[in-house]
């Protein structure tokens, strides 16, 4: 039982982070209807950027965080600005090829630029593992929950409360018509790149250190991330979080118990469970995906 | 781009980084060379004033540090040109990336012999690219000397133009597994392995050194996570655990141990000994044990690791001098010693024939010996640990 | 204020409007009636900018409609309604409603999302003008509702709603009667009248209802085939022999208030 339980605290750790990379997915598909597969390496990319500042510019850390996450911020604008939005009206197929070009073509350029001798992050905390009761978790682990909870409920407050919020969900519905309201909608899409591309950099931030980075270190982490977001119903944040969740704790059960062989079978078999459940994923609605 | 298709494209891209690695290699190598290249040779790779090896390595995706081996090679290749080459004649390197993709290794092997007509090849790396580039080279009779392996279909099985320099899995697996039983005297032994080739053989000599894991579990190499392995191993009260990783799961996996405040023994494979990138694993590496046979590189004592270590800056400037390098090192050595061996001219047979009578030849990673019936590798292998960011021998051997 | 000189649109081989000339004052309802393809919803889009002529020019309050893109016309005062509305389905009516005021202001993105002073004040800005079109046209009762699930009736008075919300000049209406009840359409007729008073907007309307278009409009336009074929008060559409044409062919006839489409 007790291992039971460490299972499931250790998969939390893990679940917040594939929900964070799905919410990133989820930010940049509501507005622009773009599954952006070239989340994992930008955020490689980002975690990448983070260890110059810190090893070779020797920025103190928080300072070095924030210029990452700010630098993650711009890349996603400028992505949406200079590449995506000559693809707006392309076919969707063209559009999942150019993401996935994208995609490998990062992976590739951040392997030029940095190399592929894996490199150490710090965390963000120190100290060594908090023991409470018969379980152990560390000090990382609780401040990742932590900030992906309020990361995510910051973000529904802005979406439900503030007027950009407004305008990303009048966007996701229907884009013509938000434009003929004067709605920004160049700008919203811009920046909800920005968002997600941000949100993506700070899964691979987070995780670096508990994996060590390196340019492959995100191909994993995304397409668990990405089965968050569909389990979750690929539009709704609160979908995000608990899909990343279930599929960290559901992972980690799956190779304590099963075999890591079957890991992501599995995670796909309860994908195709759930959605045959509920076609439109455990917080999605009919007519969201309908769009 | 134009109309032409993403193929041809890849294939000028690919041809483009040969024709920059082969263009840098003959700036390098002394310039007295140009003139007779170009005349028809007998051997393929042979010309009057170079001799021409090919190697196909990582340098990109998941193995890309596997790569800096190459930089052994080179640098091996142009101490002997430094020295007066083989027969008159300067050595050079063709390397290409295979992205550790089996088929890639494939086409690049062809190329290798129709495009670049390499003479022979060396310290190709990987357990599963090396059994796709063996299926190209074998039925042509084209010499590989030192495949970076030592999973047992490649090492138990004999090929006629296949010479082994690595030691195999399974000797490393028994060195590991009986350290860990009769020197350490681990009572409960965990075993994390890859669910591969390089994770079984190294797991099946485990088992020979008379090690039954109370648990063992096997992992894919692409996992992340590791948070249920280590639960596992620590929950079976498992005092040691040796693990047969390559370094990215490795890393993750001592970072899982860490964070449920879980400390056994940890014993580990040669392919994971990276000192500098195992500072990412925070404090759990130092104190880890690892079977080797490239001794630590800090013995500048003896002479071989001296001769690297002098050799790197000065003709692979600004390279690592890593254990990837020291690997590629090696592996040119018995390259070189076959070569050097050769009496009269230089033909794959002949190379072969030379190779086939070496004995007690030296090397920075150990003794290699090869008869026309063996040709194992390295036999000997011993521990060193982690300590200060660095391998250092056992204290007491 | 709006003014149409020598408009001609044609697609592919089919002309839509040729060679019209169209002007609304400000403060009026103008009416554009006529048979099924005549060109009136055309009309309204060459306005919206989704489509551009081939040759006249369409000015409005001296500004040169042509040269903006169909999303700054809002920004000038045009808004409006559509034939089938263009709801955003899954947001409320209140969120609906907002989103129309989307253009009146612009705080910055960082003020929007720490509330700074300009933000809050365009959201108060907003909410008023949305209480006010939910009042103006009786949607208090389903403010929280979610637009989609509402009857169509009440959507297309959100649509109408949005487009009020947007504080336009001039507002035009695409067949906003269609699919109603007799009651609503008077009550809705009766609102369109209002809309100078309450919202200083004038009416470009396109409908099919002649009980509606004549009760409402200071001016009627009736087109056929593209053409103007008669401009006058309500008074006189009905009486006039190329418009009883228009709707019914020359061989019957009838009074156009009995031809209702």
């Amino acid at each position: 039982m007790v291992q039971f339980g460490q299972d499931v605290i250790g998969g939390l750790g893990f679940g917040a982070i594939y929900a964070l990379a799905a919410l990133g997915l989820v930010i940049i598909f509501k507005t622009s209807r773009l599954v952006n597969f070239a989340f994992g390496s930008m955020g490689t990319a980002v975690a990448m950027i983070l260890w110059t500042l810190l090893s070779a510019v020797r920025l103190p850390l928080v300072a070095a965080w924030l210029l990452a996450l700010v630098g993650a911020a711009v890349v996603g604008a400028l992505t949406d600005e200079a590449l995506l939005r000559r693809i707006e009206q392309a076919p969707s197929l063209i559009q999942i090829t150019i993401t996935l070009g994208l995609f490998i073509g990062i992976e590739g350029l951040v392997g030029v630029l940095w190399g592929y001798t894996p490199k150490p992050l710090p965390e963000l905390t120190s100290g060594g593992s908090l023991r409470v009761g018969p379980y152990f978790l560390t000090p990382d682990q609780l401040l990742i929950v932590a900030l992906t909870l309020v990361l995510a409920a910051a973000l529904h407050f802005v979406l439900e409360r503030t007027r950009l919020g407004l305008a990303m969900r009048a966007i996701a519905q229907d884009r013509d018509t938000a434009m003929l309201m004067g709605v920004p909608t160049r700008r919203t899409v811009a920046l909800s790149w920005a968002w997600g591309v941000l949100l993506s950099g700070l899964a691979a931030i987070l995780v670096a250190p508990a994996v060590s980075l390196s340019p492959t270190m995100m191909d994993q982490i995304a397409v668990f991330a990405f089965a968050a977001a569909v389990l979750g119903g690929f539009g709704s944040l609160a979908g995000a979080i608990v899909g990343g969740f279930i599929v960290g704790i559901v992972g980690n059960l799956i190779s304590a118990y099963l075999s890591t062989n079957f890991q992501l079978t599995f995670i796909f078999l309860l994908i195709v469970a759930v959605l045959y459940v509920r076609p439109h994923g455990i917080f999605g609605s009919a007519a969201q995906s309908r769009q | 781009m134009g109309g032409s298709s993403t193929r041809g494209s890849a294939r000028r891209t690919t041809s483009f980084v040969a024709a920059v690695v082969v263009g840098m290699g003959l700036l390098l190598a002394t310039w007295d060379s140009n003139g007779g290249s170009a005349s028809a040779a007998v051997t393929p790779g042979v010309a009057s004033t170079t001799i021409t090896f090919g190697q196909t390595v990582p340098k990109s995706g998941p193995a890309a540090l596997y790569g800096q081996s190459t930089y052994g090679v080179d640098a091996y290749f142009r101490y002997t040109n430094a020295h007066g080459g083989v027969q008159g004649r300067t050595l050079r390197l063709v390397s290409l990336d295979d992205k550790y993709q089996p088929a890639v290794s494939v086409q690049l092997t062809r190329d290798l012999l129709d495009k670049y007509h390499v003479f022979a090849e060396v310290a190709v790396n990987g357990s599963a690219p090396t059994e796709g580039v063996l299926t190209v080279l074998t039925p042509a009779n084209v010499p590989l000397i030192g495949p970076q392996t030592g999973a047992t279909p490649i090492q138990a099985v004999f090929r006629k133009n296949l010479y082994n320099v690595w030691p195999s899995y399974v000797t490393e697996g028994k060195l590991l597994g009986s350290y860990a039983r009769e020197t350490l005297h681990l009572k409960k032994i965990g075993v994390l392995y890859q669910n591969d080739d390089f994770g079984k053989s190294l797991y099946d000599g485990v088992k020979d050194a008379g090690v039954t894991a109370t648990v063992a579990i096997s992992y894919d190499p692409s996992q992340v996570d590791f948070g249920a392995q280590a639960e596992k191993f620590k929950s079976a009260g498992c005092d040691g655990v040796i693990i047969l990783a390559i370094p990215g799961p490795t890393i993750s996996f001592l970072n899982a141990m860490a964070a449920i405040d879980y400390k056994p023994v940890r014993l580990m494979s040669q392919v994971s000994a990276i000192p500098q990138s195992f500072s990412a694993a925070k404090s759990e590496f130092p104190g880890s044990y690892i079977g080797a046979f490239i001794p630590p590189l800090t013995e500048t004592g003896n002479p071989q690791v001296k001769l690297f270590l002098d050799s790197m800056p000065k003709h692979e400037p600004g390279k690592p001098a890593s254990v990837f390098a020291a690997w590629g090192w090696t592996e040119a050595q018995v390259a070189v010693a076959g070569l050097k061996a050769i009496k009269g001219p230089i033909t794959r047979d002949s190379y072969e024939a030379a190779l086939n009578h070496l004995t007690g030849l030296q090397t920075l990673g150990g003794e290699v010996s090869y008869t026309p019936t063996s040709h194992a590798g390295i036999q000997k292998m011993f521990m060193v640990i982690a300590k200060h960011g660095r391998l250092a021998p056992v204290p007491g051997e | 204020m709006l003014e149409l000189a020598g408009v001609s649109l044609s697609f592919v081989g089919l002309t839509a409007v040729a060679g019209l000339d169209l002007r609304v004052a400000d403060g009026t309802i103008c009416s554009l009636i006529g048979p099924n393809g005549a060109g009136k919803t055309s009309v309204l889009n060459l306005i919206s900018r989704f489509y551009t002529p081939q040759t006249g020019q369409v000015r409005f309050n001296e500004r040169d409609l042509l040269k903006l893109p169909p999303h700054r016309v809002v920004e000038i005062g045009i808004a409006r309604s559509f034939q089938s509305p263009t709801l955003f389905k899954n947001l409320s009516v209140l969120d609906n409603l907002l989103v129309g005021a989307a253009h009146l202001s612009k705080p910055s993105v960082v003020e929007d999302v720490l509330r700074l002073p300009r933000s809050r004040q365009h959201e108060r800005l907003a909410r008023e003008r949305a209480d006010h079109a939910l009042e103006f046209l009786k949607l208090e009762a389903v403010r929280d509702r979610v637009a989609g699930d509402l009857p169509y009736g009440h959507q297309k008075l959100v649509d109408i709603g949005r487009a009020l919300v947007a504080d336009p000049r001039l507002l035009l209406l695409d067949e906003p009667a269609a699919g109603m009840e007799e009651a609503q359409k008077q009550w809705l007729a009766n609102a369109i009248m209002h809309v100078p008073d309450e919202y200083g907007a004038a009416v470009l309307l396109v409908d099919h209802d002649m009980g509606v278009v004549l009760r409402v409009s200071d001016n009627v336009i009736v087109m056929n085939f593209g053409s103007k074929i008669f401009e006058g008060p309500p008074g006189e559409v009905r009486h006039q022999p190329q418009v009883l044409a228009a709707y019914l062919g020359t061989e019957r006839g009838g009074t156009v208030h009995d031809a209702q489409a």
